[in-house]
């Protein structure tokens, strides 16, 4: 991995500036909230009782909701949902996934064996479905059920990268060379293969993050997110969903809006990313 | 070909064993299915005679012999949150094909797409043609299904009125006949009924099409990496030479060669597409397994999530030992090898 190169590599790859301009756009949403935000986001802001979708006009930009909560800011506010959830989960993901695949690949033999096949049980589950267990087993009620749920699922995915790579990692001169100077074999590990490692690992993460997004919304979607006065996406469609026939369709639209489009750039910047590190496939 | 299909399931069998193992495992996780049939305020005393009536008070051991024959005999028990004296297997039985169909429809779609879009792409890279089918793979693998399933109802089935609200049901597709399955698209192909084929196709088209999208991407991508790897080869440029047109050299020389990775990607995203159908299943009030689960793990009902689950996982795990065998059987490099 040469870095500035790679770096030059994605300074010119266009889909990379709009991935990068996307998540740097729910970035600033989720920071600037409470400046942009029209409205307290768990605030009714229409008469109790009556709460109908009201459509939108100059107090409320997309309208509210059936609620009586204001969509604009409810938006705005569910960036931080997304994200607080998209990235822990990958974080724990990393946290479990890389040390294993990691030992797995080094030490290789039973180890590495239990490992795998562990994996393949995991991956043989539908992972929207093992997830989906998980939530209802954790209990419902908050983002970090979705963390966990999401993040437990995506384990095998950098559990298997890291392994690979370092696996082939292992059989290169420099290793050897390591070895031979009297390094220790943990400390090769640590200091010097797995850093080579880094390219992939920073490019499924990135990808992990879409998918985790994507992955948290449908479980909150299906109810098993945080409580419907919490704003966040997934949520606001499942409630959004109940005007499906009726005149309100359109308090559908932005909340699935704004999920297609942060995963949208998390992905674009995951593929450029990928590109960019590894030019052989950039064809 | 018998030794490598003996040892395919050499290695699904014991991995399905595990599954089922992971799969009850789970079942101790989940909420005690014991108060969502007897309700919150059901007294101790009440709820312990009842798990000790339908033994879940039983060793680990003795609750997991028993899923395992519930599984083999695919009856898993008696529904004990539903109460209605059906087992959880019937439930299972009866929305199975529903599954089954929407995935079936979903993945046609999208492999047919995808190959085309795929080989179209290696065809002619950097072109218009490929980067809008890029574009297309990466926007369709980012937008959740199921808010794509309500955008695209609205559209075209309350806007537009040119599909119909997706109503999957014997009365809609063959109405007045007597069906022996429920797999209401397979049983009308074989009853060479076109009208009633065409009404299943009608309703399947708004899901299908949706849940297409989460394969879609990864099927162009590979179709497009394997087929650009096979272009550049030698037989390619000797075809070439001897005039054969472009389109007979991807679809003809190229394609064959070029398709054993795109097989096993195909089969590998069965897993993504069945979790898909749970998302895609409850946007359509389609009678499927996954919605089945879906209510499952909403009203508490851990034994049924748990069996629906396993189906999906052994359903995935047979999808890829089917996969596997087709491809060894049809592939004669792979025919010699084994």
């Amino acid at each position: 991995m040469n870095a500035p190169r790679a770096v030059r590599r994605l300074l010119r790859d266009p889909l990379a500036w709009i991935g990068g301009t996307l998540v740097l756009a729910v970035v600033a949403m989720a920071l600037l909230a409470p400046v942009l935000a029209p409205h307290a986001p768990d605030r009714r802001v229409s008469l109790p009782g009556a709460h109908d979708p009201v459509a939108p006009d100059a107090r409320h930009p997309l309208g509210t909701d059936g609620n009586g909560f204001d969509v604009l800011s409810r938006v705005l506010y569910g960036a931080r949902a997304s994200l607080v959830t998209g990235l822990f989960a990958v974080v724990l993901a990393m946290l479990v996934g890389v040390p294993l695949g990691a030992a797995a690949g080094w030490a290789g033999g039973v180890w590495d064996g239990l490992l795998m096949r562990l994996t393949d049980v995991l991956l043989s589950f539908p992972s929207v479905l093992l997830a989906l267990v998980i939530a209802a087993a954790v209990g419902r009620g908050s983002l970090w059920t979705l963390v966990l749920a999401v993040g437990i699922v995506q384990v095998p995915l950098f559990l298997r990268q890291v392994r690979a790579s370092v696996m082939t990692a292992k059989q290169e001169d420099w290793v050897v060379a390591c070895r031979a100077t009297g390094l220790s074999p943990v400390r090769t590990l640590l200091r010097h293969v797995l850093p080579n490692c880094l390219a992939p690992i920073l490019v499924l993460a990135t990808l992990g993050v879409g998918s985790a997004i994507l992955s948290a919304a449908g479980l909150s979607w299906l109810g098993l997110g945080p409580p419907a006065t919490e704003p966040e996406w997934g949520r606001m469609l499942e409630e959004g969903a109940k005007y499906m026939r009726e005149q309100e369709q359109w308090v559908l639209v932005p909340p699935g809006l704004a999920i297609s489009a942060t995963v949208l750039g998390f992905n674009l910047l995951g593929d450029a990313l990928r590109a960019a590190l590894d030019p052989r496939l950039a064809r | 070909m018998l030794a490598f299909v003996a040892r395919r399931l050499l290695v699904a069998v014991p991995l399905l064993l595990v599954v089922s193992f992971v799969c009850f495992a789970l079942t101790s996780l989940l909420p005690d299915p014991s108060v969502a049939r007897l309700g919150q305020h059901a007294t101790k005393a009440n709820i312990e005679a009842f798990r000790r009536s339908k033994g879940l008070d039983d060793p680990f051991l003795a609750r997991y012999g028993r899923f395992l024959a519930g599984a083999a005999t695919l009856e898993f028990g008696e529904d004990i949150v539903r109460d209605d004296g059906r087992t959880i297997g019937a439930g299972i039985r009866e929305r199975f094909p529903a599954t089954f169909e929407l995935a079936l429809v979903a993945m046609v779609v999208a492999v047919v797409v995808g190959l085309a879009a795929g080989s179209l792409g290696a065809a002619f890279p950097r072109r218009v043609a490929d980067a809008f089918a890029q574009v297309v793979a990466v926007v369709g693998s980012s937008v959740p299904v199921f808010w794509l399933g309500f955008m695209a109802s609205l559209l075209f089935a309350v806007h537009l009125r040119w599909l119909p609200h997706p109503d999957w049901s014997l009365r809609t597709v063959a109405p007045g006949a007597a069906y022996a399955t429920r797999f209401f698209l397979l049983e009308s192909v074989a009853r060479g009924d076109l009208a009633a084929v065409g009404r299943a196709l009608s309703h399947l088209a708004l899901p299908g099409l949706v849940l297409s999208t989460i394969p879609l991407a990864v099927v162009t991508r590979m179709t497009r990496s394997s087929m650009l790897e096979e272009l550049g080869r030698d037989y390619v440029r000797t075809a070439r030479a001897k005039g054969v047109r472009e389109l007979g050299v991807v679809s003809r020389h190229a394609m064959k060669n070029a398709l054993m990775p795109i097989v096993t990607v195909t089969g590998l995203q069965t897993g993504a597409l069945l979790g898909g159908a749970v998302l895609t299943e409850s946007v359509f009030a389609w009678p499927g397994l996954g919605r089945y689960v879906a209510e499952g793990v909403r009203s508490g009902n851990g034994p049924l999530v748990v069996a629906g689950v396993f189906t999906f996982a052994a359903t995935f795990v047979v999808v890829n030992l089917v996969v596997d065998v087709v491809y060894h059987a049809v592939d004669p490099r792979l025919r010699r090898a084994s």
